[in-house]
């Protein structure tokens, strides 16, 4: 009876629980602030691409190289096996302590029309092995006297067990080829792509002799892998490279509507040659496109479509300088300006490279230096003077999926306080979308951001100074639990849609505060 | 029905274990045999109505109709609290010990449940409300405060056949226990800012064990004194005196202890901290660090909630069919103001009676209480009451609820 009634207590706790059939909330206002900052264009662009010009407001800057490539993948040494049996020239010999056995090789690279006579290896593998059926224990020395490391000259030295003709005593050996500098003009010095590699085969008996006969041949293999220089030269051949290709400039996609006003740039594009070699290129077409409006403009200049003299790059291996050859694009010498405010998110580009176009005319000395490489290089100045119409951004952002937990918003206002030094406007709007790209819901600012007074004398902006507020329903907050994606759309207006200069005291200062509901669930 | 008995589960696991204010004072003389089993169960706060603690403990919305109702009973001190206690007692009078006949022996098993608290009024406001209707005001949460303590004790004791007087020493096990103290403790709110200065300290055991827990290990000590005198009138008075829990619990090793004496405003992200940075030097926020708290693990201490009671109880075998009962009692916690009552006992039959009580104090304010005794044979004695009937009828009107069920058995 006692024990029943203890069970009965202790079971009162369990039932207690189990009848909680909802969670114990309450709702509860919440003022706090959120967010503050004081931008400027450098909090907004690296500050290496923003300078203050000679007239006293902001450029963008660019110096980029935009295409590039290197001749690695030309003269890269295929890999290649050197495989050598030796043997007595006589019937039969007694090999005492004393033997010696002295042979010299000649190898030759299989590398088509390049000729190569020096090569620094980047890295790479050489796979030694050695047989003997020599019946008595022997020693090997490989000596490749036009290769250097950096601890000397390259040598290897392996010794050998007695073996048999049935059963030759093998040793195999990997060996690193990084920083090996190889001369390939082999052991007289005049030929190209040509290894040489002196070999002698001496008795590692102390004591004893054993007989060899004219059918027991030493065999060895050197097999050079995945080898890659830092330097080459040599005559690399005869090339031509041309294609036209697409390229996307994905931020500008992002644009969906407006137009944007320029008024002059600056741009300076360079072909640099790092090579010592001689090249020939041409671009032939620059197309950009929108693909918003389907309007294509074809970047005109002098240069295009004839072929330019690159001159080889100077100096040596340690201290060279590339080549280069500047084109000065325009609004006088271009339509560069047509070309820009086509906002392309597109470029075809067509070229065409020529490498040593009169064939061997340097006696074989084309040089390939560490990290050097042919490019395009781009030096511009994009002073910050444009005006912009309903200049409308827009970008996708992939989020988690919001889950409430004990801590849920029901019903939010956001407040950005601001004072905008910006002589620009701007208007936000967030979609919320499901994982099918419906849109849910919506977030609205209930005014856009108003832009500063613009002072076109001095470049200087009053701030406006103003507020807005974003109202975040509980419609919404409920739809965030389905969210998977936001979409944000910002359109941006110049002070009266005018052209507007960006001075460098330019600032966006804010402070986004909220007063949100907030259901705590127990 | 199915509330009733869920008031009284929750009772049996949250309502605070303190010793019972007896009903009635059955016997003169015991020498035999007799098995106890008492159920002593309330809980009470002078601020929380019934249907705050209703949606709070059994789950439901908190409507701003039930949070504006407990805000109207705010004041300075808004405390909360309870006890639960699920006791055996067995009586023997067949054992004699310091081999004298006068004593016999006294075993007894308790759950004991302790809960006090003390809640600053815009720390209730904060919590319940937010702080949207309090901008550039300065909330004050000093002083706030809560305790909780459950713990198995196993006592063995000595009583006096003659008055049932008695001393048990225990060995208490603890079960699980947490506190925590605000001192100076406040938060200001601006529009721009919000300022949190933050002091306190506190522990709490580890939350991931059973009910029963066995992470500490302590000893108390029980005096029940039992007083007869006559009154002016020749009739025979009772006065009982009880101090109980005077010892120690010590927790285990794998107890947390928290300190925090901090001052942070916090006026949002700045978001020059966060753009046109690499992901080294992308700052990380992180609100606990910010707090400051401190944090580490080890043994801890704490006294157990010593009570003290003096009181007038009715005695069965009176000549007098009405007699008056008054009593005094409190709990050395911070949260429990000195609880008084007084009222009348009305026996009309030798094998029934009733007592009704008013009270003041505790962890409430004044309560109404009803008690009813049931004798069968003089073998078997049952008593059923509350010290708090309106908190038991009324949701709205009830601070508290109050429920205690004893039994004996003469063996």
């Amino acid at each position: 009876m006692n024990r029943l009634k203890l069970i009965s207590l202790l079971a009162f706790p369990i039932l207690l629980f189990s009848c909680k059939k909802e969670p114990t909330s309450w709702d509860t206002d919440w003022s706090a602030p959120i967010a503050y900052g004081h931008l400027t264009i450098n909090d907004m662009i690296p500050a290496n691409y923003a300078e203050t010009n000679g007239s006293g407001y902001l450029s963008l800057v660019i110096h980029e190289s935009v295409f590039e490539f290197s001749l690695d993948t030309l003269i890269k040494l295929p890999d290649t096996t050197i495989t050598v049996k030796t043997a007595i020239g006589i019937p039969s010999i007694e090999v005492t302590p004393s033997f010696s056995l002295p042979d010299n090789y000649d190898q030759a690279y299989e590398l088509g029309e390049i000729e190569l006579k020096r090569v620094i290896i980047e890295s790479g593998l050489a796979e030694a092995t050695i047989q003997s059926p020599w019946q008595g224990k022997t020693k090997i020395t490989f000596t490749f006297p036009k290769v250097t490391n950096p601890t000397g000259l390259f040598e290897r030295v392996y010794y050998l067990d007695a073996g048999t003709i049935t059963s030759p005593t093998a040793v195999n050996d990997l060996i690193d080829m990084a920083f090996h500098d190889m001369d390939l003009t082999g052991i007289d010095g005049n030929l190209y792509n040509t290894l040489g590699v002196n070999v002698l085969i001496e008795s590692n008996e102390e004591e004893s002799s054993f007989l060899v006969t004219n059918t027991d041949s030493i065999a060895f293999s050197f097999k050079f892998q995945d080898l890659i220089p830092r330097y080459a030269k040599g005559y690399f051949g005869q090339y031509t490279f041309s294609d036209t290709t697409g390229v996307a400039l994905v931020p500008l996609k992002h644009i969906v509507a407006g137009s944007i006003d320029l008024d002059s740039i600056d741009l300076t594009l360079t072909v640099k040659n790092g090579f010592n070699i001689i090249a020939q290129a041409k671009v032939s077409k620059l197309t950009g496109i929108n693909t918003r409006t389907s309007n294509l403009v074809d970047l005109d200049f002098s240069e295009k479509g004839t072929t330019l003299n690159i001159n080889p790059a100077s100096g040596g291996l340690y201290d060279y300088v590339p080549s280069e050859y500047p084109l000065s694009l325009n609004n006088t010498n271009s339509n560069l300006l047509d070309f820009l405010e086509n906002l392309s998110d597109s470029i075809i580009i067509g070229y065409q490279l020529k490498i040593n176009p009169f064939g061997n005319t340097t006696a074989g000395s084309d040089e390939f230096f560490p990290d050097s490489k042919m490019e395009l290089f781009l030096d511009g100045e994009f002073p910050l003077e444009f005006g912009a119409n309903d200049l409308t951004i827009t970008d996708t952002l992939t989020i988690d999926k919001f889950e409430a937990g004990t801590i849920a918003p029901r019903d939010a206002l956001l407040f950005l306080d601001y004072q905008n030094g910006f002589p620009i406007a701007g208007d936000l709007k967030i979609y919320l979308l499901n994982g099918d790209n419906e849109v849910l819901d919506s977030v609205f600012a209930s005014a856009p951001i108003q832009a500063g007074k613009y002072q076109m004398d001095t470049y200087a902006t009053i701030p406006h100074t103003g507020s807005v507020q974003f109202s975040i329903t509980p419609t919404a907050f409920d739809h965030l639990e389905n969210t998977e994606k936001l979409i944000l759309f910002v359109k941006f207006n110049s002070d009266d849609n005018a052209e507007v200069k960006i001075s460098p005291e330019t600032f966006f200062d804010f402070k986004l505060r909220t007063n949100l509901q907030i259901r705590i669930s127990l | 029905m199915k509330k009733l008995i869920l008031y009284f589960s929750f009772l049996a696991v949250f309502g605070l274990s303190a010793q019972e204010l007896n009903p009635v004072f059955e016997d003169t003389i015991f020498d035999g045999n007799r098995l106890n089993i008492s159920s002593f169960n309330y809980y009470a706060s002078n601020f929380t109505t019934n249907e705050f603690l209703d949606k709070f403990i059994f789950g439901g919305e908190i409507t701003t109709g039930i949070k504006d109702r407990v805000s109207g009973h705010l004041g300075r001190n808004n405390s909360i609290g309870g006890e639960a206690e699920q006791k055996f007692e067995h009586f023997n009078g067949d054992l004699f010990p310091f081999k004298k006949d006068k004593y016999g022996l006294i075993i007894s098993l308790s759950d004991n449940h302790l809960v006090s608290g003390n809640v600053s009024s815009d720390l209730f406001s904060a919590l319940f409300y937010g702080n949207a209707n309090s901008l550039n005001d300065t909330l004050d949460f000093g002083f706030s405060h809560i305790l909780y303590q459950h713990y198995l004790k196993l006592g063995v004791g000595v009583y006096d056949k003659s008055t049932l007087s008695s001393l048990t020493v225990s060995y208490a096990s603890g079960s699980r226990g947490f506190e925590g103290r605000l001192n100076n403790t406040w938060m200001n709110s601006t529009l721009d800012s919000i300022s949190f200065m933050f002091q306190g300290a506190g522990y709490r055991t580890d939350s991931s064990k059973g009910y029963w827990g066995f992470q500490g290990s302590g000893i108390a000590l029980d005096l029940n004194y039992n007083f007869q005198f006559d009154s002016r009138k020749g009739y025979n008075q009772l006065l009982n005196l009880k101090i109980s829990n005077v010892g120690l619990m010590a927790w285990n090793g794998n107890t947390y202890h928290y300190a925090v004496d901090s001052l942070n405003s916090y006026s949002g992200f700045n978001v020059n901290d966060f753009i046109n940075r690499g992901d080294a030097e992308a700052k990380v926020y992180n609100f606990n660090d910010t707090l400051g708290i401190n944090s580490r693990q080890g043994k801890r201490l704490s006294a157990l909630p010593i009570e003290f009671s003096i009181q007038k109880v009715p005695l069965k075998h009176s000549l007098q069919k009405l007699q008056y009962l008054a009593g005094f009692k409190t709990i050395l916690t911070a949260d429990y103001f000195p609880y008084f009552y007084g009222g009348l006992y009305y026996m009309p039959s030798p094998n029934f009676s009733a007592s009704t009580r008013v009270s003041y104090g505790g962890f409430g304010g004044i309560q109404w209480g009803l008690n009813l005794n049931l004798w069968l044979k003089n073998k078997v004695y049952f008593s059923l009451g509350s010290f708090d009937l309106i908190g038991l009828a009324s949701k709205k009107y009830g601070f508290g609820r109050s429920i205690n069920f004893s039994a004996n058995f003469n063996l």
